[in-house]
């Protein structure tokens, strides 16, 4: 009678134990299994949104998307994308206006600052795909051909450089680069504004993607601006570079005010509250066209695109300078060019009148970075006749084990 | 002592089984499942290449140095983990002839996709005009269901939105305006006949609104239980969505609409991922709640005028598993077939093929069937109402093809196409793009 309970006892036991091992055992492949069909329905998705996004036109209401009308498939209107609010920090200006700012700005001297009202926000973004509370995404744009300078050498009257030129994975050979140099002419004047003046030259890369620009008789001294742009097979791309963007009292900075009408402020960056350099500037703002050929032509630009400028001055009356791109140019790409100076001192400010005109990036939604589990997909696109890479990273908001904790 | 060898006997069995199990149980590697869309990313290299026509231009060259130029170009686009293989076919007579091959990589890689584009010669221009589609002497809008907060049953294998963007590419030449219906919110506009674009040439009257969702049908939150318009839309006394899709049918007589279902029962349920967050249609797909029979049955009260009565009858037959046959093109459908250039298989097995005898019983006219009807059963064929409105019905099996909702569109409205015939051989060229990963797992 003995032997029979501890037998069923033990028997009891072990088949408990074993029982249990094996659930455990098995729920583990299911819960992978069913992880890796979360995985996979979110890879699919994120390829969905991202055509979606690229696909779509962004003229008609209700409907988020990057699509030109005008162009074929996978070719992005320049206006939509620069109207992504971006993921900097948004500036205010005037300071305690309440008007902010898209802030699309790559050094102290780039800069895209777009009226935020015109913009499009991430979270809007997410209300007109459909997925707000279900996921979460960053799209980026970034430039496929990428242009850097090395080598700078500036010596009396002359200015040598070397221009790299690299794709996604490698450098690019037999490019065809065209060198633009911006240079402020002399002025003694202590009222006058800066004027500038430029050369051109073209060159080809050789096995390493690199090519050597000299340009002779110019006057390097005071400050530069080198657009340097590039085109292989049918395809472009643009990098630049400026001798130095700042003076003792700052530079001046421009805001896109109105994209429809073209008309844009010209601040102190005092005001503007970058940096605290202070002291009156005078300046002098050039639009660059870029025409069919992908030449940059001048065109006078209208307003006060030359003057004066005092720090403080948002709290001393006049808040800022106006200028404006001339209605029949605004639908073309090109480029800004803010020279200014303080005394012998002479800053630059660029600003992209669409973005590819000078290859900035964009970076569009929320930060990826400490997801349980990112789908990503890309995707190429022609903005102008400049190709991107867009990519997608998308996260999923619901569901068991696909979202961080608390997420 | 027997109990406990029991046990053990037990425990092995078990253990045998997992073991077994686990043999079998391959889970996927990362790569596998969440794949980059190589595919889609070849044909955007391929797209932004043949800009300005310089694929084309390239691959017609003689010149090495176009070649060189492409090469450097696809190299520049790729990522570096990112191997390439580009061929370059000659087109003559049917037949497909190697020209050039690019490359990127030497050996044996792993191509696992591939984007194909047909470019003509750069001397040679190809013109086909298509006749725009029109009803009433005006020029029609096509709409087709995108919604993002929408879910879609019977679709296997597709999301709505890959669907919506292939119809897109399939018929937007043959429509003035094609617009896609990105949420349900949009649905409601145009369910109210509001346009849902500044687009000036968008017509709502008359308009063509294709169902990518399969069975399901996308319905907007306010028609569902606890919203604003829940009278139009839920039928609390049978607890059922079925009076949204009567409300449905009588929008689709009351703006001629052609409502076309691509795949298998028609409004056999309804979806609202944020309505319907909680319900799920008995196969564990969440954002979807069965209506039943009871869908079609309201539908097509709706769209004869009739009043609401909830009917669950049962409609369709599956005229493959009662009759042992696969379904056919007619004599029409081949023929638009070519006209058209679509190229469905001809033979299909149908399941939710819609009877004869609802012609009487709804006012109804069975135009341009795809298929030769059988035993008085149309597989896939436009339903129209004699006072205005239709249903394109595909009661074809799981999984759609969308080339026959396609095809029954273009033979229902018999779009014109005027082409400029060309003979002259060898100015097609195929350029196939296939990429493949290298590293990783």
């Amino acid at each position: 009678m003995v032997s029979t309970t501890i037998d069923h006892l033990i028997a009891v036991t072990t088949f408990l134990v074993a029982f249990f091992i094996f659930i455990s055992l098995f729920s583990q492949v299911i819960q992978a299994a069913l992880l890796y069909q979360f995985h996979s329905h979110l890879a699919i998705k994120c390829s969905d949104i991202l055509d979606n996004i690229l696909l779509s036109f962004g003229n008609t209401s209700g409907v988020f998307g990057l699509g030109d009308p005008n162009f074929e498939q996978y070719s992005l209107n320049p206006y939509y994308v620069m109207k992504l609010v971006s993921s900097e920090t948004l500036v205010e200006y005037p300071p305690g206006s309440g008007i902010f700012y898209s802030n699309i700005t790559l050094g102290p001297g780039d800069y895209l600052l777009v009226p935020l009202e015109e913009c499009v926000t991430y979270e809007t973004a997410q209300k007109l795909l459909g997925v707000e509370g279900l996921y979460g995404f960053q799209l980026s744009l970034t430039p496929v051909i990428h242009v850097s300078f090395s080598n700078i050498h500036e010596s009396g009257n002359s200015l040598s450089f070397d221009v790299n030129v690299n794709g996604i994975s490698s450098p690019i050979s037999n490019a065809n680069v065209t060198c633009n140099l911006f240079y402020v002419i002399e002025d003694n004047e202590e009222d006058e504004y800066p004027i500038i003046t430029f050369s051109k030259a073209s060159s080809t890369t050789d096995g390493s993607g690199k090519t050597h620009f000299s340009f002779e008789n110019i006057d390097a001294s005071k400050n530069y601006i080198i657009i340097t742009t590039v085109k292989v097979a049918n395809l472009y791309g643009v990098g630049y570079i400026y001798k130095q963007a700042l003076t003792s009292a700052g530079n001046v900075i421009p805001f896109i005010e109105n994209i429809e009408n073209g008309t844009i402020i010209l601040a102190h960056s005092w005001d503007v509250k970058q940096y605290e350099n202070n002291g009156a500037l005078h300046y002098n703002a050039t639009f660059f066209v870029l025409n069919e050929n992908w030449e940059l032509e001048p065109v006078q630009l209208l307003g006060n695109y030359s003057g004066h400028l005092n720090y403080a001055a948002g709290t001393h009356g006049k808040a800022y300078n106006r200028t404006q791109i001339p209605q029949e140019y605004l639908k073309s790409p090109g480029v800004l060019i803010v020279t200014c100076r303080k005394g012998n001192e002479y800053g630059v400010s660029v600003m992209p009148w669409q973005i590819q005109t000078l290859s900035f990036n964009i970076t569009f939604g929320d930060d990826p970075s400490n997801q349980e589990w990112v789908a990503t997909d890309l995707r190429q696109v022609l903005i102008g006749e400049v190709p991107y890479q867009a990519k997608l990273a998308l996260w999923s908001l619901k569901g068991y084990q696909v979202t961080k904790l608390g997420g | 002592m027997m109990r406990t060898i029991e046990v053990v006997i037990v425990i092995l069995i078990i253990t045998t089984a997992f073991i077994t199990t686990s043999y079998f149980i391959i889970l996927p590697s990362p790569r596998e499942v969440a794949p980059q869309n190589l595919k889609r990313l070849g044909f955007t290299i391929l797209k932004n290449l043949d800009s300005n026509g310089f694929l084309s231009r390239a691959v017609f060259s003689e010149d090495e140095q176009s070649w060189s130029e492409l090469q450097t170009a696809l190299s520049a686009c790729l990522p570096p983990n990112v191997i390439y293989n580009l061929s370059v076919f000659e087109v003559e007579n049917g037949v497909y002839s190697l020209k050039r091959t690019l490359t990127n990589f030497v050996g044996k890689g792993a191509f696992s996709y591939s984007a194909s584009y047909t470019v003509s010669s750069p001397d040679v221009t190809y013109r086909r005009v298509v006749h725009k589609i029109s009803e009433n002497g005006k020029n029609l809008t096509l709409y087709i269901l995108n919604c993002e907060d929408a879910n879609g049953w019977w679709i296997t294998g597709y999301t709505a939105q890959t669907l919506a963007l292939d119809l897109y590419n399939m018929l937007s030449p043959y429509f003035e305006t094609t617009i896609l219906v990105n949420s349900t919110s949009q649905l409601l506009s145009l369910l109210d006949g509001n346009k849902i674009t500044s687009i000036p040439t968008e017509e709502v009257m008359d308009a063509v609104i294709i169902n990518t969702f399969g069975e399901v049908v996308p319905i907007p939150s306010e028609y569902c239980q606890g919203g604003s318009r829940e009278s139009e839309g839920y039928d609390s006394d049978n607890g059922s969505y079925a009076r949204y899709c009567y409300t449905l049918g009588k929008k689709v007589n009351q703006y001629n609409w052609k409502w076309v279902s691509i795949v298998g029962y028609p409004l056999y349920y309804v979806t609202n991922t944020v309505a319907l967050s909680n319900s799920q249609n008995n196969y564990g797909i969440y954002g979807i709640k069965r209506v039943g029979p009871a869908g079609l049955n309201a539908f097509l009260q709706g769209l004869d005028n009739k009043a609401y009565t909830y009917s669950t009858s049962w409609l369709t037959k599956d005229i493959t598993q009662a009759y042992k046959v696969l379904v056919h093109f007619t004599a029409d459908a081949y023929y638009r077939s070519n006209y058209y250039g679509i190229y469905p298989s001809p033979y299909q097995s149908a399941s939710r093929a819609l009877p004869e005898w609802l012609e009487n019983s709804y006012h109804l006219t069975i135009e341009a069937d795809v298929f030769e009807p059988v035993n008085g059963y149309h597989a896939a064929a436009t339903f129209k109402h004699n006072s205005g409105g239709a249903l394109v019905a595909i009661g074809l099996t799981i999984t759609p093809d969308i080339r026959i909702a396609a095809l029954a569109l273009l033979m229902y409205y018999c779009p014109v196409i005027y082409k400029e015939t060309f003979t002259a051989p060898g100015k097609s060229r195929l350029v196939i793009l296939q990429l493949g990963e290298m590293g990783g797992v």
